[in-house]
């Protein structure tokens, strides 16, 4: 750890590197793969991906993370799955999905989310981010990316239980997966998919919302505070205001109630309409946090 | 937007406004192809400001910014393209490490794939990091933070460097290693760099803009500033004499020398003086040895201060206490 004496010290070291010396001033000749990359970079993906990889990178190598996975291990599998399955004595994922859906998501995504963007004002970095070629628009969607996909293996965990459940379910019943016939538990397999897609959709909307909480403020607790008072209010106070009016106002309380919106999902049904509804939260998030990124070239 | 082929950074009044409090206010300069320029103001006088601005980061109130032709407020990625920006605060992902930072840098600046090996390896090397190119940014040393920092800057070979005070909080040694950087750096770019510390900007930059409370207030080489503005406000001799001669008596005679103005003798030792002179005049040094010999006086030393772009930068900015 002894620090170097002089910069000059350490470039005469004997270490091969060819290639340093070489550098061509201007951009590369005209390989294909860089046409394509040129081409696909102004599209502006591959900071997305850029931006999001960085995230997930972040949350693995950070205690919190690790802190959100086994929390929302440690309460899937107590309450959601061995409290139903085993002690309910249900071959449903149903208590799963409504353990995610109803606490896990409402409580521990503002914690993924909530340094997203807030860490990087406080920390300065943004201003790194915000000088390079980065579109304020790639910036928002890489952040929500990296959360998201965080999200995703969380949930991709789940799915242990239900091979679980395809294993341990005394009635089997013959499907052919890829031509090949298995025989495994007869759950309803398409009920547990329309379960997964409204996690999803709903993963995706709260990401989004925390993203927006985050870009906000430099403070993390704040961004926090704000995504889960945002989410609950979203979620369950719409659904309470909903409840204690009359129509024509209860109707519009109760459709834009997270809360409603994601049972059709639980039921087995994918509408069209409550799809649209959590898209449109995500992508009305985002669209509000590209806005406030863009505020400070006009203050 | 700037027609001008010649110069690669043009500024055309530019004028911010945080609330109603003005940052900068009518800042006009370009910087051509190739200049180290430095940017020399008191805390608080607007440099930051300034390259915020050019770096695309803020908006601007009123006037015109440009780097390579394009407007910073209308094509502002066009500008971050060509940009390599070092805030002052050198902001770097703590949790990552050095190669893997540059590399996403890259990423982020859109260089392409079969190049980036390249570009990180060589940033690497120019700002010496070989030995740490797999540790964690956070673990490093600030002179090394400080390293990564202009690495990131240089990394996709911008065609312009914006260095905001990068060499605060560096140690003695680390701010050395830090200018030889930069000079190396420079022969290849054009570098704009912020500071508060005069003999910095004079060691490393060709030109200087003093910036006071958000205005320009100068412009010119290190050089003819220091000098220009000693002839403007006359020399200034420090002598040591000996002589058994009153203090009165010394003064009076150093008095007599056409074109001093003020002389101020105190005691140094036995029968040893000390005298002050302040002058306009060509050949005060030999006039005032002779007329001190003159007098009988034993003349030690005879030295002229130097006036250093400090004296400069002190009057400029209103703060004059030499």
């Amino acid at each position: 750890m002894r620090a170097v004496a002089t910069p000059m010290a350490t470039q005469v070291q004997p270490r091969s590197r060819p290639v340093s010396k070489a550098v061509p001033v201007e951009p590369a000749g005209p390989g294909v793969a860089d046409a394509v990359h040129a081409v696909v970079w102004r599209s502006g993906l591959l900071t997305v991906t850029a931006i999001a990889r960085r995230e997930l990178g972040a949350l693995f190598v950070s205690p919190i993370g690790w802190v959100v996975a086994a929390v929302f291990t440690f309460l899937v599998s107590g309450f959601g799955f061995i409290g139903t399955v085993l002690a309910g004595q249900q071959a449903t994922m149903e208590g799963v999905s409504n353990i995610i859906t109803g606490l896990l998501s409402l409580i521990l995504i503002p914690v993924l989310t909530m340094r997203l963007i807030a860490e990087e004002r406080s920390q300065g970095t943004l201003e790194l981010l915000l000088t390079s070629p980065v579109r304020d628009w790639e910036l928002a969607v890489g952040k929500w990316l990296g959360a998201f996909a965080f999200y995703l293996l969380l949930l991709a965990t789940t799915l242990v239980y239900v091979v679980l459940l395809a294993v341990y379910v005394p009635d089997k019943t013959t499907i052919a997966v890829a031509g090949v016939s298995i025989r495994v538990g007869a759950l309803d397999f398409g009920l547990i998919a329309s379960t997964y897609i409204g996690m999803l959709l709903v993963g995706a909307a709260s990401v989004a919302i925390g993203v927006l909480a985050s870009a906000l403020t430099k403070n993390q607790i704040i961004a926090y505070v704000v995504t889960l008072f945002g989410l609950l209010a979203i979620w369950y106070t719409a659904f309470l205001i909903g409840f204690f009016t009359t129509p024509p106002l209860s109707l519009f309380f109760d459709y834009v109630a997270g809360y409603y919106r994601y049972q059709p999902f639980s039921l087995g049904q994918v509408t069209l309409r409550d799809t649209v509804y959590f898209a449109s939260l995500a992508v009305g998030a985002l669209f509000l946090t590209t806005r406030l990124l863009e505020s400070r070239r006009w203050r | 937007m700037s027609h001008n082929s010649g110069s690669l950074i043009e500024v055309q009044g530019l004028t911010k406004f945080y609330d109603e409090r003005p940052a900068i206010q009518d800042v006009t300069f370009s910087v051509p192809k190739g200049q180290v320029l430095g940017f020399l103001g008191p805390n608080g006088a607007g440099k930051s400001t300034t390259m915020r601005i050019l770096a695309g980061f803020l908006g601007l109130s009123a006037g015109q910014a440009s780097v390579d032709g394009y407007d910073v407020f209308s094509h502002s990625l066009d500008v971050r393209k060509r940009i390599g920006y070092l805030p002052e605060t050198t902001p770097l992902y703590n949790e990552m490490r050095v190669a893997g930072f540059l590399d996403l840098m890259c990423r982020l600046r859109g260089v392409s794939p079969s190049l980036r090996r390249a570009r990180v390896d060589h940033a690497i090397e120019v700002c010496g990091l070989e030995e740490r190119r797999s540790e964690i940014i956070g673990r490093l040393s600030k002179g090394l933070r400080q390293r990564v920092g202009l690495a990131q800057a240089i990394v996709h070979d911008p065609k312009v460097l914006i260095l905001d005070e990068p060499t605060a909080g560096l140690d003695p040694a680390q701010t050395r290693e830090t200018r030889t950087l930069i000079k190396e750096i420079g022969r290849q770019h054009t570098v704009i760099l912020s500071s508060h510390i005069l003999s910095e900007v004079a060691a490393t930059c060709e030109r200087v803009l003093i910036i006071n409370q958000g205005r320009l207030v100068a412009d010119d080489t290190p050089q003819r500033l220091t000098e220009g503005y000693g002839r403007d406000r006359g020399l200034e001799i420090e002598m040591l004499v000996r002589g058994d001669a009153e203090p009165s008596v010394i003064e009076a005679k150093l008095r007599e020398v056409a074109g001093v103005d003020e002389v101020v003798v105190t005691a140094e030792g036995e029968h040893l003086w000390r005298a002050v002179v302040s002058g306009r005049s060509a050949g005060l040094r030999e006039e005032l040895t002779r007329a001190a010999v003159e007098a009988g006086l034993g003349v030690r030393e005879v030295q002229a201060r130097n006036l250093t772009l400090e004296d400069v930068f002190l009057s400029l900015t209103g703060d004059d206490e030499t």
